[in-house]
């Protein structure tokens, strides 16, 4: 089993460095009480403490592989990184094409990006909003994103 | 209390129109996504928790109760047929379940592998049954310091969900911690660590955290690892097995139902770790251990067994404490608050009646995949052929949009895709996701009950002394923190001894 230095750890270490600063710098701000339940600060404080020491420690210490098909990289791989960026864009698509344009076109994008033939994506992509929809919206009465787009173009 | 006719009310309520179809819907859901090599019960359970919203509550939690019963069962199906686990639970079933599988008894082995899991999960449905309302019951007396106590314990015996790494695990407890922090201070009632957006003055959607760490988290990992379809599986045929081989192997199942139930009941620890202990058992107590690992079907039958055993001691905690044990159970009771029910032992004094729906839900859903597992068996085989490539994209677009419906938010789609971002690198890295979810829910019930301890000492802790119940779980949180920092150091010291590389 081989024990180095992860950037992976490393990179976590310096995360929470810095999520312990904002937990600090927040606490700042807070009301400052001083009754029987104690000062609401002492608690995320003292999270804020072990937080830097077990950032301190993710990088200084040595420590095995984990378990799994991780490598010790912190580079991202391709394919999930382009889905990652859909589904960015879908987030930002969805309150203004509606559901059932912006899911098709996510799911097809995500197929093709996974690889699989148009064949069998297209049917899926197509299918796949359509029944959320209905499901969501015919069934269950749960309203989903219509479009903006689409209530302007169709009044 | 245990009460009888309460429980055969909730059968019939489960037997009803309004629920049943909920169960058997469940059921097949549980086996599909179980069967499907890394898609695992307690995605599926996030993936379809905004399913239940409209739904009448016991509807909705019979469902996902369904789900998460046969969601672990059918980890083994995939595990017998293609040599790849469904899910984490199910890779002891593979190192006999294959072998059967190759020697041309992959319908055998899926037979025993159902029947085992049927037996497993009805023990523990019933161990549940039994034993969740005397807990509750004593449950009565905690207070403040006891919750407090209770949270410490849980979150020191989370850090041994860490796998290889326990301050990878620490620190995944130490992000959960952070992120349940933010909104609300739960005494002082102001807003804390919310960046001036008004979405997160109640913290993040609980539900859409999990669904991004548990749903789309996982879906981004098998973007990376798809490239072609999985190998074709063995026909299955003659599934179901005989009535004397099962009875034959009663002292497999009394072993692996028991190490089930403690496993299942002990915080942090679940079905992974019970099939593994129980086949481990099994293998060293049989007169011929050679033959496992070669096709033992007491080898499938000590790993399933156990491992749906271990899924009423799981619900335990979460039921009667309000402690959930493990991520899919953790999960679950973010299906219950959902739907206004807090678990721990004022649901089982205002909603009874409920609760011992929930009972007779969990062995129902016991009973409901053996009859389909058994039923369906070459029909859930081809399952496990599906094309991943098609699949997991529809599986990203489900996590999103049901974060949309919890609160028809569409901050909550961002919520889901930070947190399916976060769990994907976290999960690259080695860092466990389980006890951040875990810390999230301990963590703001450790700091509210402290400070509530502190209201009731008039300002000094020193009240905990005067409650034993509370010393002895923190006694308990001491030693398996002192258990923990001993892996540590023992880590660290194979880590040292182990020259740098290059």
């Amino acid at each position: 089993m081989k024990a180095h230095a992860r950037p992976g750890d490393i990179l976590a270490g310096v995360i929470l460095w810095a999520m312990a600063a904002v937990i600090v710098q927040q606490s700042t701000t807070w009301p400052v009480a001083g009754d029987v339940a104690g000062n609401p600060v002492v608690f995320p404080r003292i999270l804020a403490a072990i937080m830097a020491l077990a950032g301190l420690a993710l990088v200084v210490l040595r420590r095995p592989e984990p378990e799994g098909e991780t490598d010790g990289t912190i580079l991202l791989p391709g394919r999930t990184v382009q889905a990652i960026i859909a589904t960015v864009v879908l987030a930002l698509a969805l309150d203004w094409l509606g559901l059932i344009a912006a899911g098709i076109a996510y799911v097809l994008v995500l197929q093709r990006i996974a690889g699989a033939p148009w064949r069998a994506a297209v049917p899926f992509a197509v299918a796949t909003p359509v029944v959320i929809w209905l499901v969501f919206v015919a069934m269950l009465r749960v309203p989903l994103p219509v479009g903006q787009l689409w209530k302007t173009l169709i009044p | 209390m245990f009460d009888p006719q309460l429980l055969a009310s909730g059968f019939a309520a489960v037997a009803s129109a309004k629920v049943f179809p909920f169960l058997i819907a469940g059921s097949v859901m549980g086996i599909i996504v179980g069967a499907i090599p890394g898609l695992t019960a307690t995605m599926a359970i996030a993936l379809l928790i905004p399913f239940t919203f409209s739904m009448e509550p016991i509807s909705g939690i019979v469902m996902l109760l369904a789900i998460y019963a046969s969601g672990i069962y059918a980890g083994g199906i995939a595990s017998i047929l293609i040599r790849t686990p469904g899910t984490p639970a199910a890779a002891a079933t593979l190192l006999d379940g294959y072998p059967m599988a190759q020697k041309g008894e992959a319908g055998r082995a899926i037979g025993i592998a159902t029947i085992s899991s049927g037996i497993g999960g009805l023990f523990s449905a019933f161990a549940l049954t039994l034993f969740a309302p005397l807990l509750a019951t004593f449950a009565l007396r905690f207070s403040a310091p006891e919750y407090f106590a209770l949270a410490v314990f849980g979150l020191s015996v989370t850090m041994s969900l860490a796998g290889s790494s326990l301050l990878r695990g620490f620190v995944s407890v130490l992000v959960g911690l952070a992120v349940g922090m933010i909104g609300i201070d739960p005494i002082g009632g102001f807003q804390r660590m919310t960046f001036g957006y008004s979405e997160l003055s109640g913290g993040f959607n609980f539900v859409a955290v999990m669904i991004g760490l548990f749903s789309l988290a996982e879906a981004f990992r098998q973007m990376e690892q798809m490239s072609s379809l999985p190998p074709v599986p063995p026909a299955v045929r003659n599934v179901l097995p005989r009535a004397r081989e099962i009875i034959g192997m009663w002292r497999v199942y009394l072993r692996s139902c028991m190490y089930g139930l403690i496993i299942g009941i002990s915080p942090g620890v679940g079905a992974e770790t019970s099939s593994f202990l129980a086949y481990a058992e099994t293998k060293r107590t049989s007169k011929d251990p050679s033959r496992f690992g070669k096709g033992a079907p007491e080898g499938v039958a000590a790993a399933q067994s156990a491992e749906n055993g271990s899924t009423g001691g799981d619900l335990l905690p979460m039921l009667t404490l309000g402690v959930p044990g493990d991520a899919a159970t953790a999960v679950l009771m973010g299906a219950l608050t959902i739907h206004n029910l807090q678990p721990g032992p004022m649901l089982f004094q205002e909603r009874p009646d409920l609760v011992h729906q929930i009972f007779a839900g969990m062995i129902s859903a016991n009973i409901a995949f053996v009859i389909l597992g058994l039923a369906g068996a070459r029909l859930f085989a081809k399952v496990v052929q599906i094309d991943r490539r098609v699949l997991v994209p529809l599986v990203c677009l489900l996590s999103l949009i049901g974060a949309y419906a919890i609160d028809n938010n569409p901050f909550d789609v961002w919520v889901t895709l930070a947190f399916g971002v976060l769990g994907w690198l976290m999960q690259r890295n080695g860092f466990p996701v389980s006890p951040l979810v875990l810390a999230v829910i301990l963590g703001g019930m450790m700091e509210s009950n402290l400070r509530r301890t502190m209201v009731m000492g008039l300002g000094s802790p020193a009240i905990m002394l005067d409650r034993p119940i509370a010393l002895v779980i923190l006694a308990l949180a001491a030693l398996s923190l002192a258990a923990v920092l001993r892996r540590i150091w023992q880590e660290r010291r194979r880590a040292v001894a182990v020259p740098p590389a290059g």
